[in-house]
């Protein structure tokens, strides 16, 4: 199998992150933790549409959950723009 | 069923609402079905872009989020100097934000061009508009 090598740059916190979750999960190294991230990544976004769009919909959900309703949070943004 | 989609429904999308599973259903549809079609406003774009920033997501899962939107077969009307004249007269006439405007004038802009049968939102801003925009909402729809 032919390698391929790609650099990217993180921030401190980011760093730090890796760091932890590298020691948490068990990767050999920082690299396979990230190997393992972005195969989990790509593999994410070459699901079918729906499905897709019903894991995205999670991953919203979880990272940032908040009660207020799609519709809510659009009118507050015209709002905000009819105050400017 | 040929619609076009007012932002909400687009940002229900990306949030577990009683219906949000009915619009990725439709979505789907419009994907994989030539009897479905589905056009929005390009400026869609940015106000689901500020509700996502609202609800406290991230920046990255807000790029992704659009760029998601992106993928589908979900038609972007260009926002053009008629269309902005257009909202002026909507304005004009009726008590409603610049941006509703924008919506009820891009969808009378292509409402005939695409034969779309409605407006799908649960605004009811637009409900008022019932002369200029035949609105429909998700629960209205019949089965997808």
């Amino acid at each position: 199998m032919q390698a391929v090598s790609v650099s990217t740059k993180l921030t401190r916190r980011e760093a730090e992150l890796l760091d932890r979750l590298t020691r948490e999960y068990g990767f050999i190294s920082k690299s396979e933790a990230i190997r393992s991230a972005l195969r989990l990544y790509l593999n994410l976004l070459e699901l079918r549409s729906k499905d897709r769009l019903r894991m995205l919909q999670l991953v919203n959900e979880l990272i940032a959950p908040s009660a207020k309703t799609s519709s809510v949070l659009v009118e507050e943004g015209h709002r905000e723009e009819d105050e400017i | 069923m040929r619609l076009y989609l007012e932002p909400s429904m687009l940002v229900k999308l990306f949030k577990k609402e009683p219906d949000s599973t009915r619009m990725v259903d439709l979505l789907g549809a419009t994907d994989e079905r030539r009897d479905w079609y589905a056009c929005t406003s390009r400026w869609s774009l940015l106000e689901v872009a500020r509700a996502l920033k609202k609800d406290g997501k991230p920046k990255e899962l807000i790029e992704l989020d659009l760029k998601e939107l992106k993928r589908h077969r979900i038609s972007f009307t260009e926002v053009t100097r008629k269309i902005l004249s257009d909202s002026e007269n909507v304005i004009a006439s009726h008590d409603i934000y610049a941006s509703d405007a924008l919506h009820v004038a891009t969808y009378s802009s292509v409402v005939r061009v695409k034969r779309l049968n409605a407006m799908l939102s649960d605004d009811r801003h637009f409900r008022r508009l019932g002369q200029i925009v035949n609105v429909l909402t998700l629960s209205e729809l019949s089965s997808i």
